[in-house]
């Protein structure tokens, strides 16, 4: 077993009852699609625009404009294929990151998709692009997007996971060119629980050496945080639950090789739905 | 999005290391990283030429023969025009390594080695740590330009990247988009970014001048498969930060 060390212990724990919701599964059509689109100021006409679908996801194409939808958990992603991420070959952006999460949150706010009470500006991201002969001359970087990254509240706590959040791409010339949405509506409560009941750090990190108990790797525990956990686009999620949240650096005895995982544990006793699936259990191939 | 050429492809990964000189810490979602970028392909039309797993990926299937000592490159990843590989990497001394569960005939492959494109190989993905340490121009020519023989693009992480289910669906989603005529750099960066993980992904393209690797690195598809380098002069890379 390697060593197992936690940076930071420090967590920050709700003071009033915590609740652990149904996931509201989404309900998805042509129309609904439509009316997405109708929100990212597409034309939205059927006749106008093209739908295409297949077992995973539906999408609807207008020109350049893309809304496509995720089945399973509702998520959202608009495109405009001839900016998102697109190189003009001059950009540059000029405008700092304050700047971009008060464009991102207007943006955000005249689309009406949430409230702006349950986001917080989580990161501002940048697309960096780079150019170099092969000789090391001509060397040439630039920023050509900033993608601003919100994280989900529930009842003001933080969300987690490859899911609860948005993302908005907003490139040089200060346009909107892309949009991530993964969200999750919320259903009925399932449970309510008392913060004297939710389970402890210590039984989190106790999972975590458990878990981790047969690897060989060196492992730094970065920090445990306290946050419901969202899955991620394609993802099956039946609730939302509170969890610790716990990012690892894996490394191998000698240091040279590196790798990350992150632990998650349900805060919360009898939890209805597991997190953290097992590792996929896979039969060996023959030899070569 | 619209696909008119279809490709050939191959997949290696490890996960199951054993207490040998070989020995590396076992990891556990490349085979699923690398079994549904595979699916993936397969369902958009695309031809499976191998997918090997554990002691059957061998460092011989990278290294090229005019560097001898087995180099069979030419039959594996150089022949295939999407090569996707999941498992432990490493740089130092500007020199990428990849780890192999069985010494055939090495137990690390080095990048310095390898003659990418020189038969057919025209897209390397590297789903594992390092394939740059830092975005510095020098630092990417150095460990990059070596090994360029005709390949038009290289994908992979600055730094560290993940062995998690929390990002599990990197290899679907990438398979996904880049197998239905998505823009390689795109595709990569959109499947395998993750800000709350800390990946960072990065796409290389090379070009025979400044011109051409900006517009493989913005544009290039899987229909630029035939648009050959006949040798290259720039390198043009985009990553999130």
């Amino acid at each position: 077993m390697g060593n197992i060390k936690f940076l930071n212990t420090k967590v920050a724990l709700p003071q009033t009852p915590v609740k652990v919701y149904h996931t509201a599964a989404p309900a998805i059509s042509n129309n609904s699609i439509l009316g997405i689109a109708k929100t990212f100021s597409l034309q939205a006409n059927a006749k106008i625009g093209t739908f295409a679908s297949n077992n995973a996801n539906l999408t609807y194409n207008e020109g350049n404009l893309v809304v496509k939808q995720c089945l399973v958990s509702g998520a959202v992603t608009y495109r405009d294929a001839h900016l998102w991420m697109m190189d003009d070959g001059k950009s540059h952006v000029a405008f700092n990151d304050d700047k971009a999460s008060s464009m991102a949150s207007a943006h955000l706010q005249s689309l009406n998709m949430v409230n702006m009470h349950e986001v917080q500006v989580q990161r501002v991201t940048n697309l960096n692009v780079g150019v170099c002969a092969k000789d090391g001359k001509n060397s040439e970087t630039r920023v050509i997007d900033k993608g601003i990254v919100y994280t989900r509240l529930i009842d003001g706590i933080p969300v987690q996971g490859p899911g609860g959040k948005i993302q908005v791409y907003i490139n040089a010339a200060e346009q909107e060119t892309g949009h991530d949405h993964i969200w999750r509506a919320l259903g009925t409560i399932h449970s309510t629980v008392d913060t004297k009941h939710l389970l402890t750090p210590d039984a989190a990190m106790a999972d975590l050496k458990k878990f981790w108990a047969n690897s060989k790797w060196d492992i730094e525990v970065a920090s445990i945080s306290f946050a419901y956990y969202e899955a991620g686009w394609g993802e099956t999620q039946a609730f939302h639950q509170p969890a610790y949240i716990m990012p690892l650096t894996l490394k191998s005895a000698d240091g040279r090789f590196k790798m990350g995982s992150v632990h998650v544990f349900s805060a919360i006793p009898n939890s209805p739905e597991a997190l953290m699936p097992a590792p996929p259990a896979y039969a060996k191939q023959n030899p070569r | 999005m619209s696909t008119t050429v279809k490709i050939r492809v191959g997949a290696e990964w490890i996960q199951d290391f054993h207490n040998d000189p070989c020995a590396q810490n076992n990891l556990s979602y490349r085979r699923t990283h690398a079994d549904d970028f595979c699916n993936q392909m397969v369902a958009h039309g695309h031809t499976k030429v191998f997918e090997y797993g554990d002691d059957n990926c061998w460092e011989t299937d990278f290294r090229h023969p005019s560097f001898g000592n087995g180099g069979d490159s030419l039959n594996f990843s150089d022949n295939v025009h999407m090569c996707y590989y999941s498992d432990h990497g490493g740089n130092w001394n500007n020199t990428f390594h990849i780890a192999f569960s069985k010494s055939h005939n090495q137990c690390l492959a080095d990048s310095p080695t390898w003659k990418l494109g020189s038969k057919m190989l025209k897209w390397l993905i590297l789903d594992c740590c390092d394939m740059v340490l830092n975005t510095d121009g020098g630092h990417i020519i150095a460990t990059w330009y070596p090994p360029a023989h005709g390949i038009h693009m290289v994908f992979g992480f600055v730094n560290v990247g993940h062995d998690s289910w929390w990002n599990r669906n990197v290899g679907n989603d990438f398979g996904n988009d880049a197998g239905s005529g998505a823009v390689l750099s795109n595709a990569w960066l959109n499947a395998a970014y993750s800000w709350v993980l800390g990946d960072h992904p990065i796409a290389l393209a090379y070009g025979v001048n400044q011109a051409d690797a900006v517009n493989r690195r913005d544009n290039e598809c899987i229909n630029y498969r035939d648009f050959d380098i006949a040798s290259v002069g720039y390198m043009a890379w985009k990553y999130r930060s």
